[in-house]
């Protein structure tokens, strides 16, 4: 389970993340929505310790050695990120590097073993439909293409915490659809978040959702339907229902 | 091994880019022709060859470790790299380990290079009738204190990158820094201590790499390299792991 606790980081008076609690399940799909600029991106960069929270705490609950429970908090630092993927709003990549080599790269900086990386790395290029383009330099690659290569460096250590920030933005509808197929293979295992603007993916993406305004989550446990609803702006719901 | 991983990354990188081999045929070309200056020049004096190599060879030094260092974490920020650099399970101090590896390897590569370019052309340039004597020993003395001075130079240089938005100014602020820094420190502590030299240090690590390369081993400038890049390097992992709480990787 990760549980977040009254985290709270902000860059200045309601930009940032304010006082956020929640608690996940392995196995849950969290889309993150509300509109630019509300704290997305800042709490999924907390929740992968990619940022430290100025107060509250994040905690990862896992089955340890003999069935007892092993608790690690965000700002413990290398043992919880262990257990992280992330893939953030950017998706950067060292562009001159093959597709095969800068997984490899990116898998043993998250500690996979010699032996595993193997399994590990054919696992992810085809999980995320990559084979095709494993020997090309990701600078070569469309955009669709790379957001697939970020996917699959966060999905190459297999981690517990999924993190994706934006996936969908600025690729096509058929990459999306793919992608979106990717991300529901691998929620099973994972406590996964998501943060988008387009709703169709997102509904067939997440099991639950939580909305966000002005730095705090102010729904949580939003299915679908009330979901979308909130999100979509009052002067166009208005024109839809004329 | 996370550490050799790095070095490796970052090093082949740096060779691609317009960081890496240009500015080390750059140097090498500024220090060959300083050299051979300096060679000419030494006529009927009681200069050293290996002396007047040390001292040719240091100038390139600080230029080439500030290009290096000019790509460091400027670029990673500049790409959006920095925030991935900070979700990954890898401690700051083998970030910034790799990042000073791969500069201080590319000055070693300068090094060799001007190793070479001395034993291909200093018995051309040399006037027949200079009185002067090559000594392996003196060599080795020199190598070995430009290699605790680049070592220095590219910790300054990968500080500085931590602070930087822009490579340009990172190159700027290093060169600066590389230059003035170190005559500033040894002034600073002379006078501290009250030392008996009070001139001004203008180029106090090159004239330890002459001084070495002459014979003479200053241990007290050598420890100081080593202690200050050190410090440079494990200040650096705290900025890093500072940028992450300050959230100011962008």
């Amino acid at each position: 389970m990760l549980q977040l606790d009254n985290v709270t980081f902000l860059y200045a008076p309601n930009r940032g993340v304010q006082e956020v609690s929640l608690n996940v399940e392995a196995g849950e799909v969290i889309g993150v929505v509300g509109g630019n600029g509300v704290g997305k991106s800042t709490l999924l960069g907390l929740i992968a310790s990619a940022l430290v929270p100025q107060s509250g705490t994040i905690t990862l609950s896992l089955d340890g050695m003999g069935g007892r429970l092993r608790r690690l908090k965000s700002n413990d630092g290398i043992g919880y990120r262990r257990h992280v993927g992330y893939l953030t709003e950017s998706a950067p990549a060292y562009g001159e590097l093959s597709v095969e080599r800068y997984l490899g790269f990116r898998a043993r900086l998250h500690g996979v073993g010699m032996f595993r990386l193997r399994r590990r790395l054919n696992d992810a290029l085809m999980r995320c439909g990559l084979n095709p383009v494993r020997k090309e330099a990701i600078a070569a690659l469309s955009l669709g293409w790379q957001r697939r290569v970020a996917l699959a460096e966060a999905l190459i250590s297999a981690p517990p915490i999924l993190v994706l920030d934006d996936p969908f933005a600025g690729i096509d509808a058929t990459q999306r659809q793919a992608m979106a197929e990717i991300i529901q293979d691998v929620a099973s295992r994972s406590h996964v978040f998501i943060s988008g603007h387009d709703p169709a993916l997102l509904k067939a993406c997440c099991t639950r959702f939580i909305l966000m305004e002005q730095s705090e989550v102010v729904a949580d446990n939003l299915d679908a339907e009330t979901a979308m609803a909130r999100l979509t702006p009052k002067h166009v719901k208005k024109e839809a229902d004329e | 091994m996370i550490f050799m991983t790095l070095l490796k990354r970052e090093f082949a990188q740096l060779l691609r880019s317009g960081h890496g081999i240009i500015p080390v045929f750059l140097s090498l070309a500024g220090a060959t022709i300083l050299w051979l200056r300096f060679l000419m020049k030494a006529e009927g004096t009681a200069e050293t060859i290996p002396a007047l190599w040390g001292l040719a060879t240091a100038f390139g030094l600080p230029f080439l470790a500030a290009v290096a260092a000019s790509r460091g974490f400027t670029q990673d920020r500049e790409t959006g790299m920095m925030r991935l650099m900070f979700s990954t399970p890898v401690r700051a101090r083998w970030w910034v380990a790799g990042k000073v590896g791969a500069a201080w390897s590319l000055c070693l590569i300068y090094l060799v290079g001007m190793g070479i370019t001395c034993h291909l052309f200093f018995r051309w340039f040399l006037p027949e009738d200079a009185q002067v004597f090559v000594s392996t020993t003196g060599f080795l003395l020199a190598v070995a204190a430009l290699i605790l001075q680049a070592l220095l130079w590219c910790s300054i240089g990968t500080f500085v990158s931590l602070f930087s938005r822009s490579s340009a100014s990172t190159f700027l602020f290093s060169l600066v820094s590389c230059l003035f820094g170190p005559p500033i420190v040894i002034l600073a502590f002379s006078y501290w201590t009250g030392g008996q030299n009070m001139q001004w240090p203008w180029i106090p690590l090159q004239t330890m790499v002459y001084d070495c390369a002459s014979g003479f081993i200053d241990m007290r400038l050598a420890v100081g390299c080593v202690t200050v890049s050190a410090v440079l390097i494990y200040a650096s992992g705290i900025v890093f792991d500072a940028l992450r709480v300050c959230a100011t990787e962008r």
